[in-house]
């Protein structure tokens, strides 16, 4: 005890959903400094725009990763129907709004799975899990697959929701809201989970803005970012308040999640309310030309998408940034100074999605 | 050395691992059911050494080998000596030297999850060491001995005078069979933090010494657990077997209901439990 | 605050003002949200985009730099901009100079140099570090040539800032020669 030693963290650690590489400078269980390094499971898909047209781009964007699939399939052919001057109907708007709650919610329970893994609460993982299928049986029921479902195509939506599936819907989403009840008096309830949680990994709110973080981890410390608000697809015909906490530690990203699974419940309600009929694509004539950035809130924050297309079938070039990288340096700065055990719970306290990340 | 004690002796020896691994076998499946799993079956740790035993020793460093066995030969003394109903006192003492060896182990390989696995488990050992001493000189105190033997042929159950002593030693009892909230060196499924603490570098042989030392030592405790209910009267018997059982459904239930709490927490919960159900049931048999 | 379809503007400034631009957008306290690179028509076209928080207004500015150009680093105004300067330097082969925390090509532990730099800009960017480096030879063999024959000292600067010269702004940035180290860093 009282020298420094260097502790790798990862790739393979057991609470990391996807492989990221930290070197912990550590002295006596307190971490110094973290250095990080990626390129795990880097596959190059941006590069893949001089292979796939731009039709076919939705399928490889959508790869990018299981958890954030349906956003960056939508993200990216808003992008594409920017640039094209495509107009998307009502009704495939509001569909995409209703999938994108959905795997919201499937992130949202994931995640909360995860932190309660994290802090040794192996009870409180399995029960987010088993609501998560829940979540995963709506969306195979209406779309066929359970993560990577590919509903969405530039200019529109491929897929519809007839009566049986709405009222599938509404009846799973009730069962949902009882189960969420139960597992958030845990969360918010038990001491063992409070000593774990309260006051570790505090960000101010000005050291959040100063380090660029996104998402439910920028509100969990009182910055008020969500792209929802700027209203793409059906949001702006949707009724919300964006969910902040002003505390800033660990508990307070939970309590944000959480109270986001029942705002994303309530916002699929108003969404199915208000479904209009209509058609479910457009047909796109031509190649894109020119050059558009879209974003939208993915469940660990804002993902920005930018599309460059020369009037070629090809695209010249797709980017997709990531929140996650936006919230890594606000994790190593996070992690300095912080005790050695709390260090699992700070990396997945941002909601780390590495393959969104590496691309 | 009577021939009953001879014949504990060797019971302990041959039956205590397959009674310790039935018992973590319930472990698992129960804590399955509890999260609404099936669980793996009830025979599942034999299966698990007994595959250990099979596999190829890569080990780090071979003083890792003599050191593990040190830890399993001394475990096993230990309660051969208590099953033979000799000194208690000598008992916790020598069981705390056997600890020693496995830190030792864990430390000679040099790798860092070990290395603080290790450091997390003589914490871990100073927590427990208070209770498990107190509770000694508990006995010695009610029944004006040490000696095990001696201890269970009372007229009236130690517990009576003992409760204190025996809810401290329940206490601590979590910490030394590695549950929630109190795994922080080593768990059965945890592996958050440290991959899988004191055991990370062990493999093959080793970890498979390592889980029979577990359970004998599991055995051990729940042994002493029974000291506080066994009198002179037979039906003793059932009621520390009925008392055994409730006191490892509690166990399971406690790790099933808490996360896990870093070692400054568990220390001071130990140490305060300790000091005042424990301590405040010796100022009670000192004055009385 | 609800803003529906925020506003989106973007601005095309020469490489000399790119730093004086990011730092007044630090100035008006906006966020730093991403940098692209692209290869456009043999240039790397670099993005960055400011956004406010408050209006969900995004500013893009934009700058095209030569393909053997260096740009400077603006981790000064943002910290947090290195990781994005890594991730171009490294898959596109951008250099980018005084990188606050530089991983010098591991952060993505890869085994190409410039693996999402498309074909025909690689060609293009091969032959023009070609030309340069012939014209820096020139250039240091000419003062040998000029003392001898006592010729004047203008010959070698035309010559230098005629194959230097495919800089759109031709704004006067010394190009940095990386050869040696392009030779020495390929792994």
């Amino acid at each position: 005890m009282g020298k420094k030693s260097v502790i790798p963290f990862g790739p393979q650690h057991p609470v990391l959903p996807e492989p990221i590489h930290l070197d912990l400078v550590v002295e006596d269980e307190v971490v110094e400094e973290a250095i990080p390094n990626i390129g795990f499971i880097h596959r190059g898909l941006e590069g893949l725009v001089e292979k796939r047209d731009f039709n076919e781009m939705v399928y490889v964007a959508e790869r990018t990763c299981g958890i954030c699939s349906f956003g960056h399939g939508m993200g990216y052919c808003e992008a594409v129907e920017q640039i094209m001057n495509v107009e998307v109907p009502e009704r495939a708007r509001f569909l995409r709004t209703i999938w994108m709650e959905l795997a919201r919610m499937h992130s949202h329970l994931l995640w909360m799975g995860l932190t309660a893994d994290a802090f040794g609460f192996e009870s409180l993982f399995y029960e987010c899990w088993r609501i998560r299928e829940h979540v995963l049986d709506m969306l195979e029921h209406t779309t066929g697959g359970r993560l990577i479902f590919s509903v969405n195509q530039v200019g529109g939506v491929h897929r519809d929701l007839n009566e049986d599936q709405i009222r599938y819907i509404k009846d799973n989403l009730d069962k949902i809201e009882e189960d969420m009840k139960n597992v958030e008096k845990t969360f918010f309830g038990d001491a063992s989970v409070q000593k774990r949680t309260r006051g570790i990994g505090v960000l101010t709110k000005q050291e959040a803005h100063d380090l660029g973080a996104a998402g439910p981890f920028a509100r969990a410390s009182g910055l008020k970012y969500d792209m929802r608000l700027t209203g793409y697809e059906a949001y702006g015909k949707l009724d919300f308040e964006p969910i902040i906490s002003t505390e800033g530690d660990c508990y307070a990203r939970i309590l944000v999640r959480t109270k986001e699974i029942f705002q994303s419940i309530q916002l699929v309600r108003q969404a199915l309310d208000m479904l209009p009929a209509g058609d479910l694509n457009v047909p796109v004539k031509g190649m894109p030309n020119g050059e558009a950035m879209v974003r939208i809130e993915q469940p660990r924050g804002e993902a920005i998408y930018y599309v460059h297309g020369e009037n070629t079938r090809f695209l010249n070039r797709f980017r997709i940034r990531t929140p996650t990288f936006a919230n890594l340096p606000a994790l190593c700065k996070m992690l300095q100074g912080a005790n050695y055990a709390d260090v699992g719970i700070l990396v997945v306290s941002i909601d780390p999605c590495i393959s969104c990340t590496e691309r | 050395m009577t021939t009953k004690s001879v014949i504990l002796v060797i019971l302990y020896v041959i039956a205590a691992p397959f009674l310790g691994a039935l018992l973590v076998g319930f472990d698992r499946k129960i804590s399955a059911r509890m999260q609404r799993r099936v669980g793996p079956p009830v025979l599942q740790p034999l299966y698990d050494v007994a595959k250990l035993l099979k596999k190829q020793v890569i080990g780090v460093d071979r003083a890792q080998g003599f050191l593990i066995t040190s830890y399993m030969v001394l475990t096993v003394i230990t309660g051969c000596l208590f099953f033979a109903g000799v000194d208690m006192l000598m008992v916790f003492f020598i069981l705390t030297t056997s600890s020693v060896f496995l830190y030792l182990a864990a430390v000679v390989t040099g790798s860092p999850m070990s290395s603080m696995g290790a450091q997390r488990e003589l914490v871990q050992d100073m927590a427990v060491e208070p209770a498990m001493l107190l509770a000694a000189v508990g006995f010695y105190l009610a029944t004006g001995t040490f000696n095990v033997e001696t201890i269970i042929s009372q007229p009236i159950s130690a517990i009576v005078k003992l409760p204190g002593f025996f809810v401290a030693f329940v206490f601590i009892l979590t910490v030394k069979m590695r549950k929630s909230p109190f795994d922080t060196a080593q768990s059965t499924h945890a592996h958050q933090e440290l991959v899988k603490g004191i055991t990370t570098e062990m493999g093959a042989k080793n970890l498979a010494y390592f889980e029979i030392t577990e359970w004998y030592e599991n055995i051990l405790m729940l042994a002493v657990v029974a000291t506080f209910i066994l009198n002179s009267s037979p039906i003793s018997i059932l009621a520390a077997v009925i008392v055994i059982l409730l006191v490892y459904f509690l166990e399971i239930l406690i790790d099933n209901t808490c996360a896990r709490l870093k070692w400054k927490d568990m220390l001071i919960l130990s140490w305060a439990v300790t000091l005042i159900c424990a301590g405040v049931n010796l100022i009670i048999l000192m004055v009385v | 605050m609800t803003v529906i379809n925020p506003v989106q503007k973007y601005e095309d400034i020469p490489l000399s003002e790119l730093l004086v631009t990011v730092m007044r957008k630090r100035q008006q306290n906006l966020r730093l949200i991403q940098i692209c690179c692209a290869a456009v028509n043999n240039q790397y076209e670099v993005l960055y985009s400011f956004t406010d928080d408050d209006t969900y207004e995004m500013t893009n500015v934009r700058v095209m730099v030569g393909l053997n150009e260096t740009i400077p680093s603006i981790c000064d105004s943002y910290p947090y901009a290195n990781y994005y300067e890594n991730e171009m330097s490294e898959l596109f082969g951008l250099s980018i100079e005084m990188i606050d925390g530089d991983y010098h090509g591991r952060f993505y532990r890869i085994n190409e140099k410039e693996p999402l730099l498309n074909k025909k800009a690689k060609k293009a960017k091969e032959v023009e570090a070609e030309e340069i480096r012939a014209a820096a030879e020139e250039a240091a063999h000419m003062p040998d040539i000029s003392e001898t024959a006592e010729g004047g000292e203008a010959t070698p600067a035309p010559a230098d800032q005629k194959a230097a010269g495919e800089q759109a702004d031709g704004a006067g940035i010394r190009i940095i020669h990386k050869k040696d180290e392009k030779e020495g860093g390929g792994e």
